[in-house]
């Protein structure tokens, strides 16, 4: 893949998860409160872009819980309601959306890419957490012992 | 015997640590569950910019504090570069904000 590419499918993921994070933010206060962990996580993982921590507040199945309200609110499973109402458009189509509009904007942090990153991080962590920069040059030398493995 | 993570693992985890400290963490919370919405450090072979534009926030801060000498920072008014000691750029800074804010507490 050409770096040119790289960094457009980059700053579209970046976006991608901005807004992905916004609009679930949204939707779980207006009209999801009720969700179970399951159906947000299925969501999430469907988008693929962003990590979870989940942390179970009463430490029992949420999912079995909500199932059972759900279908009594609707005939139709929670899964598909939540679906139906929040995945509009095709996971292509919003990627495309997103790439366009980052080839248009200009990014406003711009780092090195690939082991070069590692540098870079080394060197800003310095001053603020030295374990940082201890583990940014491990990454890095780490990552060329592997380029020169596979080279 | 659990495996042994790889650096850049390692590396991940500290960036995260981070992040929940000096970010702001979205929480959303659900009817029995709490999630925290965390970035994914990094994309591809490029550094999340929400991580990366963290890093030089911090790292202006403390250079304007301790004004430690570490590497140069080249600025007008369009862009900020920060630079290694060698003096290759490292990190190109194009938010107005941020150098605006540099510029006036070097004044």
């Amino acid at each position: 893949m050409s770096s040119g590419v790289t960094s457009q499918t980059n700053a579209a993921l970046t976006s991608k998860v901005r807004s992905t994070a916004t609009e679930i933010g949204h939707q779980v206060v207006n009209q999801f409160i009720s969700l179970t962990s399951g159906q947000i996580a299925a969501y999430m993982s469907k988008i693929g872009q962003i990590q979870i921590a989940e942390h179970n507040r009463y430490n029992r199945s949420p999912l079995k819980t909500t199932f059972q309200a759900g279908n009594q609110k609707s005939a139709q499973s929670p899964q598909q309601n939540y679906e139906s109402r929040i995945v509009s458009k095709s996971e292509k189509e919003e990627i495309a959306e997103l790439a366009k509009k980052a080839e248009q904007s200009q990014l406003k942090y711009e780092i090195p890419s690939g082991t070069s990153a590692f540098r870079a991080i080394a060197f800003l962590s310095k001053l603020i957490d030295s374990s940082i920069a201890k583990e940014a040059k491990n990454a890095f030398y780490e990552q060329r012992v592997l380029e020169g493995a596979t080279a | 015997m659990p495996e042994e993570k790889s650096a850049l693992e390692r590396l991940e985890e500290k960036l995260k640590d981070f992040w929940r400290k000096s970010g702001n963490p979205h929480v959303i919370a659900a009817k029995h569950t709490e999630f925290v919405v965390e970035p994914i450090i990094f994309m591809g072979d490029k550094l999340n910019p929400e991580i990366l534009e963290l890093l030089v926030l911090n790292y202006l801060t403390q250079t304007s504090k301790q004004d430690s000498g570490t590497g140069n920072i080249d600025v007008t008014p369009d862009k900020l570069v920060i630079k290694s000691p060698k003096g290759k750029p490292l990190v190109v800074v194009r938010d107005k904000k941020v150098i605006q804010q540099y510029l006036a507490q070097r004044v």
